[in-house]
């Protein structure tokens, strides 16, 4: 299988830093985005990905090449989001405070946008399965591989998620 | 083709996408002229698939790529790329060669090369051949004893939950780990790489990791 991030994962691998930071720079945004559709925080996407990217760059000399360098990452930023998840629900909220970064504006203001509060709405597994295809993408197989699903399961979880997101978004337009 | 049963979910799908061939989404399209609940249902996927397609990709701040890249841990060594021989094993092999050095500089000491200097090798191979006979008869019952699954208890991590759920959640993480018994099995990595990504918060308790090459 051809994979485009191949000779920088080899170089990453060996222990290159420069190498792994180019991959950081590939996928950052992806990540990001995929990790903000999921939990639909700036603040708790930003966590994850910096706990995804740790994760990788520890975990890279036991990558096995099976698999495309960018599916195994978005699964373990898909891990990192249901892990970031979790320790929201226990942490107190009072506990933390984050400074707002300027650069972030476009985000804070998409995840409090419309799309997003219908994406909230979405059981998990069919957020996961809409925004990885039609967000990021990904291909069936791909998703199947990293959820751990048949490709039928995820094509239908797709097809339900798209529609109840429409469904909830016409609810949210119609007292307008 | 219309039927008291509705197309399922995938069929849709596939219709939706494009993807089922020309007769079958004829039939499809037949059965949607006279279903109302199917006809809606696809107009709503296909409302959706727009507005999530429409969506632009959100930006990582700089700010935090740069905290990101700041956090990287060191990474100190490997897990795959391990010396072919243990340093345990190279004296195992080396220690027999510097005996014949040894024996090979006591010929030369005593023969041509007598008093001219090469004594000094001579003293050398021999002082060699002394450090290294312990050390390798420590190494060859290393060995022996450590052949197979066995570990070093010493440097085992311990984690909170289940075998299962620590070895689930490790290769998750990547690692290629295994449940042995009551303890889990992490091969190609380092007792640091598995700490640091566990946390310190799971660092103790009743699950054993250990590691093994």
């Amino acid at each position: 299988m051809h994979d485009p991030d191949g000779p920088l994962v080899t170089r990453a691998q060996k222990g290159d830093r420069w190498a792994f930071e180019q991959l950081v720079e590939r996928h950052q945004h992806r990540l990001y985005t995929l990790a903000a559709r999921l939990l639909g925080s700036p603040d708790e996407a930003g966590d994850a990905v910096q706990e995804a990217f740790i994760r990788a760059w520890l975990a890279l000399p036991n990558f096995r090449r099976g698999a495309r360098f960018s599916t195994w990452l978005y699964r373990i930023c898909v891990n990192a989001v249901h892990d970031q998840r979790a320790k929201t629900r226990r942490a107190d909220p009072s506990d933390e405070f984050e400074v707002a970064d300027p650069q972030d504006a476009f985000a804070r203001q998409e995840l409090a946008g419309e799309l997003q509060q219908a994406l909230n709405e979405l059981e998990e597994e069919y957020r996961t399965a809409v925004v990885l295809y039609d967000v990021l993408g990904c291909s069936y197989a791909e998703i199947a591989e990293l959820t751990g699903v048949a490709e039928g399961t995820v094509k239908s979880r797709i097809f339900r998620g798209r529609s109840r997101l429409a469904e909830v978004l016409g609810t949210t337009r119609e007292p307008r | 083709m219309v039927t008291g049963t509705h197309p399922e979910d995938v069929d849709l799908f596939d219709y939706v996408e494009g993807d089922l061939p020309p007769a079958r989404a004829a039939e499809l399209e037949v059965h949607l002229a006279s279903c109302t609940q199917c006809a809606e249902h696809v107009a709503r996927v296909r409302t959706g698939k727009e507005v999530l397609r429409e969506s632009q990709f959100l930006q990582l701040p700089s700010g935090r790529r740069e905290r990101l890249l700041a956090s990287l841990p060191a990474r100190p060594r490997l897990g795959r790329v391990r010396p072919a021989i243990s340093p345990k094993r190279l004296l195992a092999i080396l220690a027999p060669l510097a005996a014949v050095a040894a024996v090979v500089a006591a010929i030369v000491t005593n023969g041509d090369f007598s008093g001219t200097g090469g004594g000094g090798g001579g003293i050398t191979g021999a002082e060699a051949t002394r450090k290294a006979a312990p050390q390798a008869a420590e190494g060859g019952g290393g060995a022996a004893g450590t052949t197979g699954s066995a570990y070093d208890a010493a440097t085992a991590l311990t984690a909170k939950g289940s075998p299962a759920a620590v070895a689930s959640e490790l290769r998750r993480m990547g690692f290629d780990a295994r449940v042995v018994g009551d303890h889990v099995e992490v091969r190609n990595a380092t007792r640091a790489e598995v700490g640091r990504a566990l946390g310190k918060r799971r660092r103790t308790g009743a699950v054993r990791i250990v590691f093994v090459k």
